[in-house]
């Protein structure tokens, strides 16, 4: 009997540390790492084109559908504000082939060491026109690599002076409460802390857009809808989903 | 001196207002040609970039036209496919393109690329013919073109400036996109000589701080890069600079350039056009560019002119002879005349200004180194009988007649009424024989200008004897002079001085009257001294002098006396 008793007293205190470890399981890591902000980014037809740099003509054959450009990577979603703790430096590398950069931007932390790698068989003038300090013009010739560390936060646009329309956008950040969009221009951002923030999304290599949102402790479902730099309103698209907030 | 004062002043004016207007009225002229010359400009910068358009949309179409060849669709598709090895698509088709374009160096293209549906060159002709292999899919157009795009592009790589036009190769079955026909277009010396036959300006195009290539000697043009990089700004926001003067070297450029379109754009190409701006305004800049075809008889109005600066000369002549040089050359006979004892002394009257203070000079100094007063100014000029009385002055206001007062009298004149009679002129005066009294004299106020005399007036003085009166009149007697009584004579004494000086006084007076054969008769040297006594002591009183000296003369074919005071 007292066996049976003991092997009784065992099972509850299993099953009591069971719940325990299920209760905290449930409750503690989400209110330790946060709620998620996800949703849409619409970006106007100029950052959907696919093209930075236009000649006198672009007409459409008659024939075969227009394809959607490949957006490369080149929107992302910040949320700033909220404590957050900063993500240590690492490596990141952009190969430079086919004539296009690859992503086209890249969120890094401080001090972190950016290299590029030119796999195209023509050399490449890569340089931060605009803080020339930063990264002067140097010539980076086929299958080699240039490292570039950049130390401090801010918003950095590469590029290369022979072919401009490689434009490799580096922000540097110790957040990181950020997201790429894919094709269709979703992101989704983890463990954003409950509270205050702003909204900030990037494209076509500058802030597109900025908001101030409030996230709940369920997290947060956005659709933010990039105006048209020109000031053209774009007719809204149909969508069969039920209407989400918006972040205008 | 007036007029010709003020004829030159106007003419300075004249004058001035002229160098004024020709260094003003050009400017709106100058503005009007520059803003024009602008107009010009713009209109042919307008015109290039719609030839660059124009051009861009020939080339697309161009090798859109070649991407419709069945062995470059077969030879793309079958790269897109995989289907083959790409270095026999790459001999084929690089083949097939040299056949399609055997004419590429004259036409202006550098390089046809043709690139499958992976973005990968399969072939080329032109520049690095022999190279294959390598991915395009990152440039724009390219990827344009992969999309289902016909676009065109500038690029600027490797130091060279290209017109790029790109058309997608449908495969044959027209559902999809095999690959994708590249254009390279040179731009450069052709385009720029092309731009300059059509638009009529000078060209240059620029890349970065380089000058490709220009219509003009480049070596004019190293400062053209920097120029233009100053308005870049300017250009981003308008397309195009406005107008800008440009110096370079002697030449004075007029420029406007635009950036090409495309990624050239982001690399600092720019087309320039430029014209020769007309010479500066200034009149050193115009006559310096005048020809002689501009000073033909019939273009310039020689005639206006050549009247007009005659007539100007020819009123400042006259001007001049009227009021310089006439009155010099009567002020020069008047002196002559004096010279020649002929005038006693210039009638300053005449002359004005400076001329009329010179008359007044030479009186003066004539009377200096006479020493013998004389009178001095217009306003003084008046002899002794119009200071005593005008009203008895003879007409010429200088002499009187003696011969009524030498002539016996029923009575004695009260010394006014002498004086009258003494002064009084010849035609008022009435003969020996009687007549009716002279009116009462009244005595002015004398003038302050002192009293001068004319040397000639005193040289025939010397004592003459008289000679026989015509007629059978007999010649007066000359009393014998009587002693001196110091220095000034009184009332009614007569000092030895004073006779002889009466006796020469009368003998020349008989002497002159003889020769004018007027009648002597009754003439009395006693009375006649009394006379001279009289009015001496006149003038004494009058004017404070030492005594009075007096001038016989002939006037009007009559005898006349002249009394002048002096002073010392």
């Amino acid at each position: 009997m007292t066996h049976t008793h003991h092997r009784r007293l065992l099972r509850q205190a299993a099953v009591l540390s069971a719940g325990l470890v299920a209760g905290f399981g449930w409750f503690g890591p989400a209110s330790a790492a946060g709620t998620t902000v996800k949703g849409t980014v619409n970006l106007p037809a100029e950052l959907r084109t696919g093209r930075v740099f236009f000649g006198h003509w672009r007409v459409e054959n008659t024939n075969v559908a227009i394809q959607h450009a490949n957006p490369r990577g080149g929107t992302v979603v910040f949320l700033v504000g909220p404590p957050i703790q900063a993500v240590p430096p690492k490596n990141v590398s952009v190969e430079i082939s086919g004539l296009q950069a690859t992503p086209a931007t890249v969120v890094v932390s401080e001090g972190t060491v950016v290299e590029f790698k030119n796999s195209d068989k023509v050399s490449h003038d890569l340089s931060t026109p605009s803080l020339s300090q930063i990264m002067p013009p140097e010539r980076l010739s086929a299958g080699t690599v240039r490292k570039q560390r950049f130390s401090a936060p801010g918003e950095y646009l590469v590029r290369c002076t022979e072919y401009p329309h490689i434009v490799v956008s580096v922000i540097v950040t110790n957040s990181p409460l950020f997201s790429v969009t894919d094709e269709k221009g979703a992101f989704k951002i983890n463990d954003v802390p409950e509270g205050h923030a702003t909204l900030k999304v990037w494209s076509g290599g500058r802030w597109v857009k900025e908001a101030e949102v409030d996230v709940p402790a369920r997290g947060l479902d956005l659709t933010v809808k990039v105006p048209s730099a020109s000031g053209a309103v774009e007719p809204a698209e149909p969508t069969a989903e039920p209407a989400k907030e918006n972040a205008e | 001196m007036f007029l010709s004062k003020i004829w030159f002043i106007l003419v300075g004016l004249l004058a001035g207002v002229a160098v004024t207007a020709a260094f003003v009225a050009p400017r709106p002229a100058d503005r009007h040609i520059e803003q024009l010359e602008g107009q010009r400009m713009d209109r042919a910068q307008y015109a290039a970039e719609q030839m660059l358009k124009n051009d861009a949309r020939r080339w697309i179409d161009y090798v859109a036209k070649l991407g419709i060849d069945g062995k470059v669709i077969d030879a793309l598709d079958a790269a897109t496919r995989g289907t083959s090895e790409l270095r026999p698509l790459h001999d084929s088709l690089r083949n097939r393109l040299r056949e399609l374009v055997p004419d590429r160096q004259s036409i202006g293209v550098e390089s046809i690329i043709a690139v499958d549906g992976k973005g990968r060159v399969v072939a080329r002709v032109g520049d690095d013919e022999g190279e294959f292999g390598e991915s395009l899919a990152g440039a724009e157009v390219v990827a344009d073109a992969l999309r289902g795009y016909f676009s065109d592009d500038v690029w600027g790589a490797n130091n060279r400036l290209r017109r790029i036009g790109a058309a997608p190769v449908l495969a044959k079955s027209h559902d999809r996109i095999v690959g994708v026909l590249v254009v390279a277009v040179e731009t450069g010396k052709r385009l720029a000589e092309m731009w300059k036959r059509n638009l009529g300006v000078e060209v240059a195009i620029v890349l970065r701080k380089t000058v490709l290539s220009s219509t003009l000697p480049e070596a004019l043009l190293t400062q053209l890069p920097e120029v233009i990089h100053e308005h870049a700004a300017e250009i981003a926001s308008h397309k195009r600079t406005r107008a800008l003067p440009l110096y370079m070297g002697n030449e004075r450029l007029l420029t406007v350039a635009a950036a090409f379109a495309g990624e050239a754009s982001e690399q600092r190409a720019y087309y320039v056009l430029m014209t020769k701006k007309s010479p500066e305004s200034d009149p050193w800049a115009l006559l310096s560019s005048t020809s002689s075809d501009d000073l033909k008889w019939g273009k310039f109005p020689w005639l206006p002119l050549g009247g007009g600066i005659l007539g100007i000369i020819a009123i400042g002549l006259i001007l001049q002879r009227r009021e310089v040089d006439g009155p010099l050359r009567r002020l020069r006979n008047e002196v002559h005349h004096m010279a020649k004892q002929e005038l006693q002394k210039i009638d300053d009257t005449k002359y004005g200004g400076k001329l009329g203070g010179i008359a007044r000079d030479i009186n003066a100094t004539v009377e200096h180194f006479t020493h013998a007063p004389m009178p001095k100014s217009e306003t003084a000029k008046k002899d002794i009988s119009a200071i005593l009385d005008p009203k008895a002055a003879s007409a010429d206001g200088k002499s009187f007649d003696v011969s009524q007062a030498a002539q016996p009298k029923p009575a004695v004149l009260a010394p006014a009424a002498m004086a009258a009679s003494l002064f009084g002129t010849p035609k008022a005066a009435p003969g020996l024989g009687g007549g009716p009294p002279p009116p009462p004299l009244s005595i002015p106020q004398l003038s302050p200008v002192p009293f001068t005399v004319p040397a000639p007036s005193l040289a025939p003085l010397a004592p003459t004897p008289p000679p026989p009166p015509a007629g059978g009149a007999q010649p007066p007697v000359l009393p014998p002079p009587v002693g001196r009584r110091g220095n000034r004579a009184g009332p009614s004494e007569l000092d030895a001085e004073d006779h002889a000086h009466f006796r020469q006084v009368f003998a020349a007076y008989v002497d002159l009257r003889q020769k004018c054969g007027e009648s002597i008769a009754g003439l009395s040297l006693d009375r006649f001294a009394a006379k001279l006594q009289s009015n001496r002591e006149q003038l004494v009183a009058k004017h404070g002098c030492r005594t009075a000296r007096f001038t016989v003369y002939e006037k009007d074919g009559k005898a006349a006396i002249r009394a002048a005071p002096v002073k010392d």
